[in-house]
């Protein structure tokens, strides 16, 4: 029995039955007797089973007659409260933070950001005050306190186009109407009265029905006033697909009255009118938004409408200050210092004036705000437009230009702060240079800092880093103009330590250079010879050169010459039996050989021997074109240059070759 | 109220762009917007130094994407007030005007302005705290602002200036002022004098009535006649320096003097703080079309002290300048300097 007269459904039933001034008198296994006020008595009960074996007990369970009809009558009649309604600190706290959308926004069904509140809302302003520098510490004194009587009303509304979108909006929407006056008091959203701290009251109010018909008469209207924007949004949600689906009605009949026109009758064109303009009602019907009102609660709120300053503490100082503010349960108004309007968002300045967004200038540096009341001054940056306080501002120490410190340059020279047309950027280093102490490089035209220029020793122009060339040697700087490329080694030199080779006239660095000991001419390391056994440098005239191994010797090596092919040699090159390194290795070649086709061509003599030896050197070669008797021996280089050729009998070359 | 600031220009761009990160945007025209909003050109390492620190300031992506919701938002809002003039004129009844919000009375002059034939030229993205609409008709370029507030209460002097001085930012030759209440006669003698024209609810709610009915019945009475033609004129493009606040250029105009043929600067200062200003110049400088400086002098005002809420009128003339040398004239450049006396 107990967890059946333990229920939710069993406290609603008894909350239900005391409202109606009834009281349950017994309660039984499987029912309860319920006793109302006219002394007439009737029995309900929770189980279908005993409902169905007795028909004088009535069920009370999901979908019965019974209990459908007191939830009707429920939501039909509202819940009734008394109560006493006071803000607290906490409360106040709560008002004074960033509020989430709430679904009275017009634009709450279409807007893509809406968790958070924007002044597009027309309520915005009402639900929300904020200061943006400040932080709320405690309640202070209180000015002046009015209670207040009010009744809230609580509707349920629904906006719904079920036929064609099946689409529904549900919200609460409240409106609150001071009794004494009969006046609607602060716009207050749903979610702001649910968080109004209630507490039973000990008062008693007793209110005439005429009243309580006028009152709700001003709260149905004021409803309606809350939701007409929303209704306006949703509207224009359904416009358009209802403009698609007339237009497609009257395309379609148009297109049919064209073809039937010269069939038919003139009653039946116009009988075939009026079904399409039928059609078009009955889809304009469909799309119709209904709008209802269901009145879901009522309370009477004992509460104090309060003149009362509030303590808040600056974040960047932690000054406290008292600001006076008028508090009704959730809503704390505040007024702007400067004009005196109710502000959603504002700021506090130091002498605890308060402004609102359009009164106020936040200083875009240090986000203090500019206070007008204070009358302080406030500069706009010469470069972005953004105001800046006092404390924040600089001047170009050029040109005075007012400037915040995101666009003042401090030159890195001199320490001064310019604006942008009087610092420029140096291309190496990116750093900051005033225009008194910037240079511009001569070859690229940027500009440079001082750090970054330098000066071409012989001319003196000014070049930046990328511009300029240190000599190898000694590290002197250059511009591109004055700086010398070694031929040789790519160097980089001055004219001061270059040089020019006698022989191929170019340009190289002074140690790349060497004099012949003989002649004294300066010749570069390509031109300049040198002897294999002493070492000194000569040039081309003054050294020997042995063909056969293609070293240098000079005249402190005695050269020899070969018996054979008669070439002058460097000892080492030539034998025992005094032949060089060619004629000794005189083997027997084809005649048509690649190496003596173009020798046998030059010397038409030679091609007519019946036999060809070919000996090589390093950098000559020796041919003995061989006839019965007679024969020829010819010396070429390597390029097939002719060196000699001479006649020699077989004798000759047999003796010199194999005696000693 | 205050000319938009570099920040306010590139969300206008970047919401124009409709791109979800900074990375995405056109940096072309990001340095072109910073070009454009310095009015001159500048080395390319400048802009790009601006526009980074911009960025490490400001989440700039962000933002513009609220902006773009804003102005999604204002269309519909446009739209409402489309369907409401409709219902109106279906109905037969007064639109009322003290029933919109803002946004709406907003919507609705736009809509009342546009329908006697104003041509719309810019739309400021984040008109707020701005002006609503800048618009022209026979030449003139006129900056239009709506202001709703509740019925019965007037709108002063300090609107009427401040309306001039977003119009002299946008070169609007003439200005419109319209709201549902009314002004208070300081506002109405101001505002004849500085080219404002100003519409209260008694001429407002014809226009609206025109607006519902189709008509342009009231369009002659009421709103902007044509400008006076000059002997010779010239034309530059302005720009006035503001880098303090206290002491504003309410008002500003050049001519040529028909009897002296010089170049005139006329306008009017008021100094909107609590405390006198002294020391006041006015420094102007005209550029030719390479944006080079060819002419440059400093006025001082005749006027040792302004006191707070004083004005003072200045009118100086180049006499320097041929008139061979006007048509190579493109630019001028106001700049205003004064001391504040408190700060002695």
């Amino acid at each position: 029995m107990s967890s059946v007269y333990n229920s939710e459904l069993h406290r609603f039933v008894e909350s239900y039955f005391n409202a109606k001034a009834a009281s349950i008198i017994e309660k039984q296994e499987n029912f309860f007797i319920v006793k109302y006020k006219d002394d007439s008595k009737k029995t309900y009960t929770y189980a279908a089973r005993i409902a169905a074996e007795n028909k004088d007990i009535a069920l009370l369970a999901k979908g019965s007659n019974a209990l459908s009809n007191m939830i009707k009558e429920c939501t039909q009649i509202a819940g009734f409260s008394e109560v006493d309604a006071i803000y607290t600190q906490d409360t106040v706290n709560s008002t004074l933070t960033k509020k989430s959308c709430c679904d009275l926004c017009p634009f709450f069904t279409i807007c893509e950001s809406k968790d958070t509140c924007c002044d597009f809302c027309s309520y915005y302003k009402s639900c929300n005050t904020r200061i943006i520098n400040a932080d709320f510490v405690k309640l202070g004194a209180i000015k002046e306190s009015q209670p207040l009587d009010i009744l809230c009303f609580i509707f349920l509304v629904e906006l719904s186009n079920d036929y064609s979108l099946s689409q529904k909006v549900e919200k609460f929407v409240s409106v609150l109407i001071d009794i004494n006056s009969k006046k609607t008091i602060g716009d207050i959203c749903f979610e702001s009265i649910k968080a109004v701290e209630m507490k039973t009251t000990s008062q008693f109010t007793s209110l005439d029905e005429k009243e309580y018909q006028v009152f709700l008469n001003i709260a149905r209207q004021e409803a309606f006033r809350a939701v007409k924007n929303q209704l306006e949004v949703f509207k224009k949600e359904i416009e358009d697909t209802l403009k698609i689906k007339i237009q497609s009605i009257v395309d379609k009949y148009e297109e049919e009255y064209v073809e039937n026109y010269t069939k038919s009758t003139l009653e039946h064109l116009e009988k075939f009118q009026e079904e399409g303009l039928k059609l078009c009602e009955r889809e304009i019907r469909g799309y119709a938004i209904n709008c209802d009102y269901h009145l879901s609660n009522v309370i009477l709120l004992h509460t104090v409408k309060d003149l009362r300053n509030l303590i808040f503490k600056q974040r960047n100082n932690n000054i406290e200050m008292e600001i006076p503010a008028d508090i009704f349960l959730n809503r704390v108004d505040i007024r702007c210092s400067e004009c005196n309007t109710e502000i959603d968002i504002g700021a506090l300045c130091n002498n605890g004036h308060i402004a609102c967004k359009n009164c106020m200038d936040i200083c875009s540096a240090c986000n203090k705000p500019i206070c007008n009341v204070c009358d302080d001054e406030s500069y706009i940056c010469s470069t972005c437009g953004e105001s800046i306080c006092s404390d924040c501002y600089t001047q170009c120490a050029s040109c005075g230009a007012i400037v915040c410190p995101s666009h003042s340059y401090r030159c890195i020279t001199c320490g001064n702060v310019f604006c942008i047309d009087c610092y420029e950027i140096c291309k190496i280093c990116g750093s900051t240079v005033c225009r008194n102490h910037v240079s511009i490089c001569n070859t690229c035209n940027s500009y440079v800092c001082s750090e970054h220029i330098h000066k071409c020793v012989v001319c003196n122009a000014a070049n930046c880093d990328e511009h300029i060339y240190h000599c190898s040697q000694c590290n002197d700087i250059l511009c591109e103009e004055h700086s010398l490329k070694s031929v040789y080694s790519g160097k980089i030199i001055c004219t001061k330590h270059s040089g020019i080779c006698k022989e191929c006239n170019g340009t190289f660095a002074i140690d790349e250079l060497s004099k012949c000991t003989l002649c004294g001419v300066v010749l570069c390391p390509e031109h300049i010879k040198t002897c294999s056994s002493c070492g000194k440098t000569y040039c081309s005239e003054h050294i020997n050169h042995c063909k056969a191994c293609g070293k240098d010797y000079c005249s402190c090596t005695q050269s020899s010459k070969c018996k054979l092919c008669k070439e002058t040699y460097c000892p080492s090159c030539i034998d025992d039996k005094g032949l060089c390194k060619a004629c000794e290795s005189l083997t027997y070649v084809d005649r048509n050989c690649e190496e003596i086709k173009d020798i046998l061509k030059h010397i038409p003599e030679t091609s007519r021997c019946r036999k060809f030896y070919l000996g090589k050197a390093d950098e000559v070669n020796v041919l003995y074109a061989k006839n019965l008797m007679g024969g020829y021996l010819v010396v070429f280089d390597n390029n097939k240059n002719i060196i000699s050729v001479r006649k020699i009998n077989l004798l000759e070359f047999l003796r010199t070759k194999l005696l000693q | 109220m205050r000319p938009s600031s570099l920040r306010e220009k590139l969300l206008e761009l970047y919401a124009e762009q409709n791109i979800d990160s900074t990375e995405e945007y056109d940096i072309e025209s990001s340095k072109r917007c910073v070009t454009n909003y310095l009015r001159k050109k500048y080395d390319d390492n400048k802009i790009q130094k601006i526009l980074d620190d911009m960025n490490s300031k400001h989440d700039l992506s962000d933002e513009s994407k609220e902006m773009r919701r804003k102005a999604q938002l204002s269309q519909y809002i446009d739209s409402i007030v489309m369907s409401r003039i409709r219902d109106s004129y279906k109905s037969s009844k007064v639109l009322d005007v003290d029933s919109l919000d803002d946004l709406k009375f907003k919507a609705l002059v736009k809509q009342v302005v546009i329908h006697f034939g104003y041509d719309t030229l810019y739309i400021p993205t984040n008109s707020l705290k701005n002006i609503d609409i800048i618009v022209h008709r026979k030449d003139t370029k006129i900056a239009v602002l709506a202001i709703k507030s509740v019925p019965g209460t007037f709108i002063g002097i300090k609107t009427i200036r401040q309306l001039r001085y977003i119009a002299n930012y946008y070169h609007c030759e003439q200005a419109l002022l319209i709201t549902n209440s009314h002004f208070d006669t300081e506002a109405i003698n101001e505002a004849s004098k500085i080219s404002i024209t100003l519409l209260d609810r008694e001429k407002l709610i014809p226009l609206v009535k025109d607006l519902v009915d189709g008509r342009q019945k009231e369009d002659k009475e009421y709103l902007i006649d044509d400008i006076e033609e000059q002997k010779n004129s010239i034309f530059l493009e302005g720009e006035i320096k503001f880098p303090k606040t206290k002491v504003q250029v309410v008002f500003v105009k050049y001519y040529i003097d028909n009897e002296t043929n010089f170049i005139t600067f006329e306008g009017k200062l008021v100094n909107t703080g609590k405390k006198p200003a002294s020391n006041l110049s006015v420094e102007i400088k005209l550029f030719n079309r390479n944006n080079d400086c060819i002419f440059t002098k400093s006025f001082p005002v005749n006027k040792e002290k302004l006191e707070s809420k004083e004005e003072t009128s200045f009118k100086f003339y180049f006499d320097e300048i041929l008139q061979d040398d006007w048509e190579n004239l493109c630019r001028y450049q106001l700049k205003l300097e004064y001391r504040n006396t408190y700060k002695e």
